[in-house]
């Protein structure tokens, strides 16, 4: 009987892709579109980003006193299929533009360079230039900067564990307090990432119309003996012969 | 090399031309310094020899380490899962390429902290400014800037060193700076430590050792120059196989070492060496790396075609083979061209013997036969063959001119990698290896420095003179 619930229930879920079961919940605060103001936007965030961080607030990683209860309410399935759900969302256009602070020198020092010093790697190594995201890493730019500071402090006070390199954890060791809320405001001042575009229909490639036509390119012959034909080494020169070019 | 080789296969099983020889350390000598160096750059990787416990997973057949890695091997790429499973599936012994790449966050024994490898892309030609790979300047340097008596003096070029021949003492390097001024820094110790080819030529242009001369056979400097024996192997997958090049790190893929070294029978095959099989494969940089198929134009738009058809659809494959010494290959100063200095250039005669050739076409075949197992639409096999071309890049793992032995008569340093004739003089770095083994020459480079400067601190510099 339960059995044929779930399946019920799964038939159900899997009927409204397009909004799954528990996407009111989450309405409430982030709104419809996963963004409403004064919340963390969840539209357009990596879905593999969503997904660790609702499983962390349910095995208690990660702690909010609104979020952790709606979490540890959620199936692993509910929480994979939002975090798809929210994934998809398109950034809106009128919200993309976040208004300009002042951006803090050593903000933007911390997100385009990092500190040699103090050994913190530039964040948009990971997090993409300007904060726009770089899969499985969400996007920063124009969020809320009270929001991004505590999300640092969290880490540096080991209160949170979602980062399977833990990178975070180390870098937000490194900083101080003044530094997390440069880095802080220089996100909440970029601009939200631009809406993704739809993936475009494969076009297919136009065939070849005039067979033999024009100059016929030479095939492909090695540069010396034992050099490949095949091409694809990865040493400079292209068409090198051994892929164990790649090494040096 | 050459005590094993004429053990296990007799005296006459190597032709006189070779001159391959022994290292005049053995491996447990230079355990501790492995271990060191691999701490120091935080090296990924997983032991397969624990104090002599072979374990599944890793190179079973290194020699025994004291200890594991000093971080768990990075995570492995598709292309390289499919090489494991092809591999495994043949009996042979597969396990994670160790790399300089930090699987975790990392802090090294000088207190350094190192990040989490992202897999940008662009490591093994590239600075890491994501202190993600272990190399000086974000392993080791920044402890030495804060040394008293540390001094780095860039954009100065050593033009030689001055010794007293009768005291058989080094006593100085002559030098310019980057405005051209030049001076002399006197010495108690010099410690020659240029890349290997460098070496050498330091060596040869200051008159320090006796150079080799090829008609001969007698002479040391410039003697028992060695290569890379490099071929590879191209697995051409259908459409639905995506290997995502671009995701990878410095040294990041799955190998083998059942054909490198002596760890299979030589008898019957005529050669000495081997080679180490992989997939490691770097990066996927589109300028670089664009592999099509044998019979593609070599430009144009059906090149275009093909290139986008197999980019995220080929696996190469490392055949990443020894080279042996040889009597006709050697490093001299040049006879006619000179440097910006007025110094002779540096002049390279080298071929591949046909011990190496014969090598590379066993060891490639080995490598199709993986391949095939990989579930390949296509698989192209290329062994190297000669004359050798130095325009098209192959490695950049030039060793030997400066061997190290333990007979002055064919080495120029002795086991401790200080030199014959000047006691005060070491050198370091691969131009020390009597051959190419196979393996990339970084890790020993760094164990061999580790093992000096143990022999400079502890013993040299209590008492001043030859260690042999």
């Amino acid at each position: 009987m339960k059995l044929l619930l779930f399946a019920v229930a799964f038939f159900v879920l899997s009927q409204v892709q397009a909004q799954p079961s528990g996407v009111a919940a989450c309405a409430q605060c982030h709104g419809t579109e996963g963004q409403a103001k004064g919340v963390p936007p969840l539209a357009g965030q990596p879905r593999l980003y969503l997904v660790r961080q609702l499983d962390a607030y349910a095995e208690g990683r990660r702690h909010h006193e609104v979020m952790t209860p709606i979490a540890k309410g959620l199936t692993p399935q509910q929480r994979a299929q939002l975090a798809e759900y929210f994934a998809q969302l398109a950034v809106s256009a009128a919200d993309a533009k976040a208004k300009s602070d002042e951006v803090p020198a050593r903000g933007r020092m911390l997100a385009t360079h990092g500190d040699n010093d103090l050994r913190v790697p530039a964040c948009a190594n990971c997090h993409g230039p300007s904060g726009v995201g770089r899969e499985p890493n969400p996007y920063l730019a124009g969020l809320h900067a009270k929001y991004l500071a505590e999300a640092l402090q969290a880490w540096k006070d080991g209160r949170r564990d979602t980062d399977p390199s833990r990178s975070m954890d180390v870098i937000a060791k490194n900083l101080s307090d003044t530094d997390v809320n440069a880095a802080a405001a220089y996100y909440a001042a970029q601009e939200k990432p631009a809406p993704k575009a739809k993936t475009p229909a494969k076009k297919k490639p136009a065939p070849s119309t005039k067979p033999g036509a024009g100059t016929k390119a030479p095939s492909g012959v090695g540069a010396e003996g034992g050099a490949a034909t095949s091409g694809g080494a990865q040493g400079p020169g292209g068409n090198a012969p051994a892929p164990a070019d790649g090494k040096n | 090399m050459r005590s094993h080789i004429t053990e296990r296969y007799g005296k006459s099983f190597t032709p006189p031309e070779l001159t391959f020889q022994d290292w005049g350390v053995s491996a447990a000598d230079l355990e501790p310094h492995y271990d060191r160096f691999e701490y120091l750059f935080g090296i990924s990787g997983k032991a397969g020899n624990l104090r002599g416990k072979k374990i599944a997973g890793g190179n079973v057949f290194e020699d025994p380490r004291a200890r594991e890695y000093p971080n768990p091997p990075q995570k492995e790429p598709y292309g390289s899962a499919r090489f494991r499973k092809a591999a495994e599936s043949l009996g042979y012994h597969a396990y994670p390429q160790p790399s300089a790449n930090m699987s975790r966050p990392y802090t090294n024994p000088e207190g350094l902290q190192l990040h989490t490898c992202t897999f940008c892309g662009f490591c093994e030609r590239f600075g890491c400014e994501h202190f993600a790979k272990g190399s000086p300047q974000t392993a080791l340097l920044p402890v030495l800037f804060k040394q008293s008596g540390y001094e780095l003096r860039t954009q100065c070029q050593v033009l030689r060193i001055n010794f007293d021949k009768a005291a058989r003492r080094a006593t100085s390097a002559t030098y310019v700076d980057a405005q051209g001024r030049e001076f002399e820094q006197p010495a108690q110790l010099v410690i020659v430590a240029l890349y290997a080819l460098s070496n050498v030529h330091m060596l040869l242009v200051s008159g320090v050792g006796r150079p080799y001369d090829a008609q001969s056979g007698q002479g040391v400097v410039g003697r028992n120059y060695c290569y890379q024996t490099t071929s590879g192997v191209q697995v051409f997958y259908d459409e639905s196989v995506n290997i995502n090049p671009f995701m990878r790190s410095g040294s990041n893929g799955t190998m083998l070492s059942d054909f490198s070294s002596d760890h299979f029978d030589h008898g019957k095959l005529g050669f000495v060496g081997g080679a180490y099989i992989g997939e490691i494969m770097t990066h996927g940089r589109p300028i670089e790396f664009h592999p099509v198929p044998p019979g593609t134009p070599a430009w144009g738009s059906e090149w275009k075609k093909a290139v986008a058809r197999h980019y995220n659809h080929t696996s190469s494959l490392n055949v990443h083979g020894s080279s042996v010494a040889s009597r006709a290959n050697y490093l001299d100063l040049d006879p006619t061209y000179k440097d910006a200095w007025g110094l002779p250039l540096l002049r390279m005669t080298f071929d591949f013997p046909d011990n190496d050739l014969r090598m590379s076409a066993y060891c490639t075949e080995r490598a199709v036969e993986i391949a095939n197992a990989m579930g390949a639409k296509q698989v192209v096999g290329d062994p190297r063959k000669g004359p050798y071309n130095a325009t098209v890049y192959q490695s950049t793992h030039n060793t030997g001119g400066t061997v190290m032995g333990t007979d002055p008569a064919t080495s120029v340093v002795n086991r401790y990698l200080q030199s014959w004739d000047l006691p005060n003089v070491f050198v370091i770095g691969a131009s020390c290896f009597p051959q190419n083994a196979s393996y990339n020459p970084t890790g020993t480079v760094g164990a061999l420095a580790y093992w000096a400067a143990d022999a400079i601190v502890r013993r040299y510099l209590k008492s001043p003179g030859p260690l042999v």
